[in-house]
């Protein structure tokens, strides 16, 4: 473990890796600041004609939004309906108010737009009605929605927390993929190696193989972990103070959950990692015997992110949450939504564990039958069938 | 005291070890011989459970090799393994802490070992920097640096120039006479017969000889006489029994049955020749080699 610790910690690949996922934070923090939204707003030009359409005019512009991303209304004055028309026609405005009720449109005037003036003018005429005491201020109420009630049987549901969870979620699981994708890489590189630079064989004279692949899976975690965490911190830091966004509060116990499946799911596709590496004959070789294990990372990762956070509550993602393999990708997806029933959180915990447990022993055999075999690649049931030790 | 005991291995129809025994006493060196696939790297990962035996056993001082009992042996195998980009000193360090050493002993330990090899100039230079027989000196550093109390090296002179043999064999018997036994294999007859206090043959996995070098040699059934004659002895009878092992000009080597006393000898040889060189005595081992491993 404390050779992996210090001798790929002070690599230069782990340095570039530093480097490559450095930048790829400072990029995402950067390039929005170029292609993304420069705070500019929408304005709409918007003619009146008459003294009538003032009054709806003035208050179409005062309850546009104003806000970054959003619109603004300009407006300006037509001395007749013909030159407003030509006018929208042509495109020297996008709408007109004619005589205080008619709203002109074109064919490229957004909805947006049309909406906003049509809700003006409605507004503007009710005003001019309750101000003729044609109608009370209290009917406007009623009919503005005040006259009903409408209260939820269920207790309320803080859906902004909801949403941020839901991110959270998201972005652990673009993090494990990371990682597993990661530094299951270094793991399989690190495992094949040892093989075939046959410091394997003088290793094992004095440690079990579950031993070896232990240290290695442990060192190698760390060194992620560090790398990872620190990426995350930075880039926190850097949202905070660069782009000045608070960021939000979360859960101490969904961060929990996310962090324990992080560590488990690292832990499996590591050992398979591992085991992998022992059955290739040569670096060049490691990828290639990896490719399996790499579909089933990205059908887990993709499984989590495109099904199981639109259909938590499904029996499918049930039965995903109980296999090892997914339930990394799944769980803190589906906890967040409160989906997931303590039996269930008990039970994957469960399977989890015994299927680590299996996996380091099955991956130790692999390795003592893979490890010297030095010519060829083989498969891993053979390897596994032919352990010596 | 290191005992094989029965050790047999069949891979399919291939049978690796047979039955192969022998043993390795403290303060002794041993040298492990045979053909090349006789079964000598089978019979030395079996000794550190890299080899799942059909049957028989490996025992130390009387008791199976557990994984504690390993941690104290040291072993350089046939191909060499050391991490290329980890500097020496890390290096034997780390097996050194691999094998149960303290940070502090095994930081003194591999600065003794290194300035006992001569690599002090280049104690932080990496390994894939170093000649091949630097390498080979780091490579026995990391086995010895925990002092082991058995040290088992498959083939550690293959590759070395003759200083680096001298400086081995000179290593070797340190830490015989330090208390360790000592098992190596190689090809070098005249070295191991040189080195070795005691040999052990295989052929076809199985130990088909094995003790004491001066023992095997005395009692061996035959002895071996150098004679330089004036004539060619190739096609003439000489005594019963006797045999031509090789002649080169009018040097001959011959086997001789050990009741063939030296007398006789010289009387058959000097019947109708002038004998100007003659020598008796036991076998070398590679004629012991050679009787041993004869299909």
């Amino acid at each position: 473990m404390w050779r992996e610790l210090l001798e790929r910690g002070l690599s230069k690949s782990y340095a570039l890796s530093w480097l490559f996922l450095a930048l790829l934070v400072g990029a995402g923090i950067a390039i929005p600041g170029f292609f993304g939204d420069d705070g500019s707003v929408r304005t709409y030009r918007v003619a009146t004609v008459g003294t009538e359409s003032a009054g709806p005019g003035e208050l179409a512009e005062s309850i546009a939004p104003g806000v970054p991303g959003s619109y603004r209304i300009d407006l300006t004055t037509s001395p007749d309906s013909a030159g407003a028309a030509a006018a929208v026609a042509d495109g020297t405005v996008d709408a007109a108010l004619v005589g205080g009720n008619r709203v002109l449109v074109g064919k490229d005037t957004s909805s947006e737009l049309e909406s906003a003036l049509r809700q003006a003018v409605l507004s503007y005429q009710v005003q001019s009605m309750v101000a003729a005491g044609e109608v009370s201020e209290r009917a406007v109420a009623i009919m503005s929605g005040e006259g009903v009630e409408i209260v939820t049987a269920e207790p309320e549901v803080d859906t902004a927390a909801e949403d941020r969870q839901f991110l959270i979620s998201q972005v652990a699981l673009v993090l494990l993929f990371m990682a597993v994708m990661t530094t299951g890489s270094w793991v399989l590189l690190g495992v094949t190696e040892e093989k075939t630079n046959r410091v394997s064989e003088v290793l094992l004279s004095s440690l079990r193989p579950w031993q070896l692949l232990a240290g290695k899976i442990i060192g190698v975690g760390l060194l992620g972990l560090l790398q990872f965490g620190s990426i995350a911190t930075g880039l926190i830091v850097a949202v905070r103070l660069v782009l000045d966004v608070t960021l939000p509060e979360v859960d101490a116990g969904f961060l929990a959950i996310s962090l324990i499946w992080f560590v488990l799911g690292y832990l499996v596709y590591a050992t398979g990692y591992a085991a992998v590496g022992a059955i290739a004959h040569r670096p060049e070789d490691a990828q290639n015997a990896a490719f399996p294990m790499m579909v089933v990372t990205v059908a887990g990762y993709l499984i989590g992110i495109l099904y199981v956070s639109g259909n938590p509550d499904t029996v499918w993602s049930t039965v995903l949450t109980l296999i090892p393999v997914t339930a990394p990708f799944v769980l803190p997806v589906r906890a967040v939504s409160d989906s997931v029933a303590a039996w269930e959180q008990v039970a994957a915990f469960m399977l989890m564990t015994g299927f680590i447990i299996l996996l380091i022993r099955a991956a130790g055999r692999v390795y003592a039958g893979g490890v010297f075999n030095y010519r060829t690649r083989i498969k891993a049931r053979q390897a596994y069938r032919s352990a010596e030790f | 005291m290191l005992e094989l005991d029965g050790l047999t291995k069949r891979y399919g129809e291939v049978v690796a070890l047979d039955d192969c025994g022998f043993s390795v006493r403290p303060d002794r060196i041993v040298g492990f011989l045979g053909p090349n696939g006789a079964g000598k790297t089978s019979a030395m990962r079996a000794i550190f459970g890299l080899l799942r035996l059909d049957e028989g056993a490996v025992t130390w001082m009387g008791r199976p090799v557990t994984h504690d009992i390993r941690r104290r042996f040291g072993y350089m195998p046939e191909m060499r393994g050391l991490y290329p980009r980890m500097p020496v000193r890390r290096q034997v360090i780390y097996f050194g802490r691999l094998h149960g050493l303290g940070k502090a002993a095994a930081a003194g330990a591999a600065e003794r070992w290194i300035t006992r090899i001569g690599l002090e100039e280049r104690a932080d230079s990496r390994v894939d920097d170093l000649s091949h027989g630097n390498q080979q000196r780091v490579q026995l550093m990391t086995a010895l640096v925990h002092d082991p109390e058995l040290l088992v090296l498959d083939e550690p002179f293959s590759g070395l120039d003759p200083l680096g043999v001298e400086e081995m064999s000179r290593i070797l018997s340190e830490r015989a006479e330090q208390g360790s036994a000592v098992l190596f294999s190689g090809h070098q007859l005249d070295l191991v017969e040189h080195l070795c206090d005691d040999v052990a043959i295989i052929n076809q996995g199985r130990v088909a000889l094995s003790g004491p070098v001066r023992t095997l040699k005395d009692r061996a059934t035959h002895r071996r006489v150098e004679v330089d004659v004036d004539s060619s002895l190739a096609l003439t009878p000489i005594l019963p029994g006797v045999r031509l092992l090789e002649s080169r000009g009018t040097r001959h080597v011959l086997r001789v049955p050990a009741e063939v006393g030296m007398d006789e000898m010289v009387t058959a040889l000097s019947d109708g020749r002038t004998v100007r060189e003659f020598s008796y005595g036991p076998p070398t081992l590679s004629d012991l080699f050679r009787e041993a491993v004869a299909p």
